[in-house]
């Protein structure tokens, strides 16, 4: 028993340190992302009429988002993963 | 900066650029004019305003410029820490004035161009942001390639920033650097429905502490200040999937996730969501909650009873939950065209908005500076954008 929980200690560890929970993480947004656009019909040019609209645009103003998100960097110890780039700052 | 290295990355963004015009491209952004006033409030005595003027035109067929100005004021009250710089924001070196005078000024001054060949569209930044203590110059690139009747585009982007920090109360400057890669992929699915999925790697070396920050540690019965000391590497990470769909023709909702890991043993998720409305021909609602949280990085502690190799007290390593709730009104120039002074300068194609954002951060321990748990603040905007 003791040897088992030895063992599964060192699995855990083994994957932490391969970046197994990273992999499994990726995997996870490919298997969501590949099951959201499986069976999905190809969207024609002249259907498009309602993606284009601002209510449907992941950003409709990237300029003003990166503003008002401006603060968030320096009150929260995570960024990225929005799709938004900057530049480094210093300021508060 | 090494000389070689900024060899190397131009070189690199260059390839990246000619990569770009060599594929088959998205339409160029369109030409346009924005100002934009945001200011920013909070309980620990924080006040700051950043204006921002940018302006985009087409300078040939395929070829896009852009230009941008943006100042951050900062106006701290809470400049009472023992280095005479507010310990929340880093705002340093009053310019002039007295108590409600603004305490900084950083300048950033943005130039991109934007090529688009086919339907291909590859585009270049640089930043150059300097403020009395801190110096930045960034380089960024990316490239967004379109398939399947642009059902599905592809986009990548790499962010290289080399930063110098120069404290006031401090006799040496240092480098600090951060290298970004980003991938996307945005999927129409249906003629109302899209999905983009986001994945996001930064590498950041040097000066990662903060040289305005001071620990008191209580050695028997005196108190004894120290510096924060950070590691000098940090690899971050982050995914994140954002999904928006049409309620009917005139409402929506976009959902969002986003999973962030890095060295510093801080992980943490965010979960946002927006509904969009039109309220009338002329006017559109945003509304908007984001929620997140963190776990605190392994070398953050609240109170220290003896110096260590790492430490830091600065709140946003520390474990925290935070809400987010944005309400914003997007007016077309249809709404202005009977209001004397605004109709002159609302053109056909422009909007004006107007928002408020309140933002609550809860950390599990005092912060350090105010001693207080809840951060609240207000981020009121106000934006005009004109297409020409």
């Amino acid at each position: 028993m003791k040897a088992k929980t030895e063992l599964h200690h060192h699995v855990i560890n083994v994957m932490e340190k391969t970046g197994m929970k990273t992999k499994r993480l990726l995997l996870f947004f490919i298997i969501l992302f590949a099951a959201s656009i499986t069976g999905c019909a190809t969207v024609q040019p002249w259907e498009k009429g309602l993606l284009g609209d601002p209510i449907m645009l992941i950003d409709s103003n990237p300029l003003e988002k990166g503003l008002i998100e401006h603060h968030i960097d320096y009150r929260e110890g995570s960024v990225g993963g929005t799709g938004a780039q900057s530049g480094g700052c210093g300021c508060g | 900066m090494p000389k070689v290295e900024v060899v190397a990355v131009v070189k690199f963004l260059f390839c990246f650029f000619i990569m770009g015009l060599s594929l088959l491209a998205q339409t160029l952004p369109d030409d346009e004019l924005q100002v934009n006033l945001n200011t920013y409030f909070d309980n620990f005595g924080v006040a700051i305003a950043y204006p921002a003027v940018s302006v985009t035109k087409q300078v040939a067929p395929n070829t896009s410029v852009s230009g941008r100005y943006l100042v951050d004021v900062i106006s701290a009250a809470s400049m009472r820490s023992l280095f005479k710089v507010d310990g929340v924001t880093s705002a340093s070196k009053k310019t002039e004035g007295g108590d409600a005078f603004p305490n900084e000024v950083r300048h950033e001054f943005t130039g991109g161009i934007t090529q688009a060949i086919g339907d291909v569209r590859a585009s270049i930044n640089a930043i150059y942001s300097t403020e009395n203590d801190y110096y930045s110059r960034t380089l960024a690139a990316d490239i967004s390639i379109p398939f399947a009747l642009k059902n599905t585009i592809l986009s990548f982007g790499v962010v290289k920033s080399w930063d110098i920090v120069a404290p006031d109360n401090r006799p040496w400057e240092k480098e600090k650097n951060v290298l970004s890669l980003n991938a996307g992929l945005t999927q129409n699915i249906t003629k109302s429905w899209l999905i983009q999925l986001n994945l996001w790697y930064s590498n950041n070396t040097g000066f990662l502490s903060d040289a305005y920050q001071v620990i008191g540690i209580n050695t028997l019965g005196r108190v004894k200040f120290y510096s924060p000391a950070y590691p000098d590497n940090r690899d971050r990470r982050a995914a994140g999937i954002r999904t928006v769909f049409a309620l009917d023709d005139i409402s929506s909702i976009q959902l969002g996730y986003r999973y962030y890991w890095d060295t510093w043993d801080i992980k943490s998720n965010t979960a946002n969501i927006l509904y969009q409305r039109y309220l009338s021909e002329n006017i559109r609602g945003v509304f908007g909650w984001r929620i997140y949280n963190q776990s605190k990085a392994y070398f953050f502690l609240p109170e220290y009873t003896a110096p260590l190799e790492l430490m830091a007290v600065d709140s946003k390593l520390n474990e925290s939950v935070t809400n987010e709730f944005e309400v914003s009104l997007k007016f077309n120039s249809e709404i202005f065209k009977s209001t004397p002074i605004l109709r002159s300068i609302m053109m056909e194609t422009a909007e004006l908005s107007v928002g408020l954002n309140f933002y609550m951060r809860n950390t599990v321990t005092p912060d350090w500076h105010s001693r207080y748990r809840m951060l609240y603040a207000y981020i009121a905007t106000i934006g005009y954008r004109y297409k020409f």
